[in-house]
């Protein structure tokens, strides 16, 4: 052996292991924590590359749309890894969005990787969850309800939505419940319906608040109350 | 071109062999990544068995919160035995909905898909320690013994198990979401009812119908198949009947038969060559649930996977046309049931107010493993 091929050997070897365990890091760095939350630049860059996609501003339409959420979504590929085992296509991001005309969501899951919408989905209104936005807007109408006000007396302005990351419920908190109505008769039938109920402290009024977000009515519900069965 | 040398001994110096040593356990470190959780940090929970003996059994769990499923299991692997590898039981486990029919016909609530409910604030007053405690603001660890495991005359062995759970803010209800994963390979998930009687109509029986999402991966996606465990008596005989479930369907749990859904991967096997698996069963059933909607009237259901389905309100329309399910990646649905039948317990009517907590009520299911171990474990 030549005294150039003894120097370059270890040199060789030296750039093979380095080349193996970039393509090696690389790899694990594919499936390391690609079941972590998303970040909030993921979260940003998602509501970004959805809002820009022309499919989902086709059905999102001009009127009023909230995003209702942004999440990680875990989709599989159609390979397994080298191990055999299920991996994950990529990191996706599901964002959904809901148009107020038309009472419909429109889900695009967003390929974060290579930067685009990878597929776009209409979702029926009543699968589209309350946004705390929608939340806001019916508490609003209902403290501004004179009906609504004589209910709660001279407490309503303490009312508030508590916040879900505190660790101590307010003394005067709202709640609420999306309303389906199956009788066309009901006037929340096939429209954003809201019940708030009404907590002071440890109970609850037994009224309650039905605001009708498209229509931005509010109408108050007498609580069923009667003594129960003895049986 | 970079070639490798055909002895790199023979060349290598001291030094050469120090710094090819460093860089094998580099690449090793990097496979290893490949080989392990696909999570970090809190959203990894490992934990072996039994707390403060040799370990035995080892659980290794992703999770995450999601908006509306709450507390959703994005990975859980299952090792039998420290040499052996990890088996994965679940891509993804989450809650897919709780429906809530009110007896006189409204409201009917669906109390997963239709809010942004978060989970709430846990403490140490939810799950104290020293073996458990918070691992996040609103998601609580246990690790606690779970009773006997086995009994024969004097000889005994108590069981430990992990739990995870996280409790929806769902208006004036709270639901816990608890994942049990037990030192045996069991797995169970379960919800709980809990807080306060609807305001407005708190004396109204109602049932509570958490529907879960098991999409199962044992041994990685493909190759698995379901089939529905029946069990039948004839005159002095009992016959068991395992049914391959050829295509997506819902099924009805029938208390005489026993029924479970076995899932299995046909390449994975335990020791004895004997086909592994997981058996679906109920856990602390106490009825099941028929109501007008149809993805009420069945009570397990076995889909494709696909990543857009998700929604146990669509069920019906997922599994028609139903796609061929042997061999191949399937989704196992199962729904669970309270009826709440309000009791003086419950709280009372206080002036214009109602005022009680409602005791907490349970239902789920248990993945029971099935020829995993070769032999009894936890001897």
């Amino acid at each position: 052996m030549s005294d150039a091929s003894r120097h370059s050997t270890p040199r060789r070897l030296r750039a093979w292991l380095a080349a193996a365990l970039i393509l090696c890091a690389a790899a694990a760095a594919q499936e390391r924590d690609y079941l972590n939350p998303l970040t909030d630049a993921e979260r940003e860059l998602a509501v970004r590359i959805a809002r820009d996609d022309a499919r989902v501003r086709e059905m999102a339409g001009d009127g009023l749309v909230r995003l209702v959420y942004v999440e990680l979504s875990t989709v599989k590929s159609t390979r397994p890894n080298r191990r055999g085992e299920s991996q994950a296509a990529g990191r996706f991001a599901e964002v959904l969005q809901y148009r107020y005309d038309g009472d419909t969501g429109v889900l695009a899951l967003v390929d974060l990787g290579k930067r685009k919408v990878d597929a776009v989905e209409r979702v029926e209104g009543g699968a589209v969850p309350l946004t705390q936005e929608d939340l806001k807007e019916a508490v609003r109408l209902a403290l501004d309800d004179a009906d609504t006000r004589a209910l709660l007396g001279h407490e309503a302005s303490r009312y508030v939505v508590p916040d879900p990351a505190a660790t101590e419920s307010p003394p005067y908190a709202i709640r609420a419940l999306l309303v389906h109505a199956y009788d066309e008769r009901d006037s929340c039938f096939r429209r954003r319906c809201v019940q708030l109920f009404f907590q002071q402290r440890d109970a609850y009024l037994i009224d309650s608040a039905v605001v009708d977000l498209t229509g931005r009515q509010v109408r108050i519900l007498k609580g069923e109350r009667h003594d129960p069965p003895s049986h | 071109m970079i070639r490798l040398p055909i002895d790199p001994l023979l060349v290598a110096t001291r030094s050469h062999r120090r710094l090819r040593a460093v860089l094998l356990l580099l690449v090793l470190w990097a496979l290893s990544g490949v080989a392990s959780a696909q999570c970090s940090g809190a959203y990894l929970v490992e934990q072996g068995f039994p707390v403060g003996g040799t370990e035995e059994t080892h659980w290794r769990v992703c999770w995450a919160t999601h908006v509306k499923n709450g507390l959703v299991i994005t990975g859980a692997w299952f090792r039998k035995a420290p040499g052996a590898p990890f088996v994965r039981v679940l891509w993804d486990g989450r809650i897919s909905e709780i429906f809530v029919p009110y007896h006189d016909g409204s409201p009917r609530y669906y109390d997963v898909t239709n809010f942004s409910f978060n989970l709430t604030s846990v403490s140490t007053a939810d799950c104290p320690g020293p073996s458990g405690g918070p691992i996040a603001s609103n998601v609580c660890k246990e690790v606690r013994d779970r009773g006997l495991v086995w009994k024969d005359y004097a000889q005994v062995r108590r069981g430990q198990e992990l739990s995870l759970w996280g409790a929806l803010g769902a208006g004036n209800y709270n639901y816990v979401m608890e994942w049990i994963f037990r030192d045996d390979g069991m797995l169970i998930g379960r919800v709980g009812a809990t807080a306060v009687n609807l305001p407005s109509k708190p004396l109204m029986t109602h049932v509570h119908n958490p529907m879960w999402r098991l999409d199962i991966d044992l041994n990685g996606a493909w190759g698995d198949s379901v089939a529905e465990m029946i069990h039948t008596e004839s005159g002095l005989n009992g016959i068991d009947n395992h049914a391959l479930i050829r295509t997506e369907r819902g099924l009805q749990w029938k208390l005489p038969s026993f029924t479970g859904l076995h899932v299995t991967d046909s390449a994975l096997k335990n020791g004895k060559g004997h086909t592994s698996g997981y058996i679906l069963m109920p856990w602390n059933a106490h009825g099941v649930s028929r109501h007008q909607e149809a993805f009420t009237q069945q009570d397990m259901w076995v889909s494709r996977y696909k990543w857009n389905e998700k929604d146990a309100r669509y069920l019906p329309t997922y599994v028609s046309p139903a796609e061929p399910t042997v061999g191949t990646d399937n989704v196992l649905w199962y729904k669970g049931a309270m009826h709440h039948h309000p009791r003086d317990e419950d709280g009372e009517f206080v002036g214009n107010s109602w005022r009680g907590e409602a005791h907490i009520m349970w239902t789920g299911f248990m993945l029971m493993p099935f020829n995993l171990f070769d032999r009894t474990p936890l001897r």
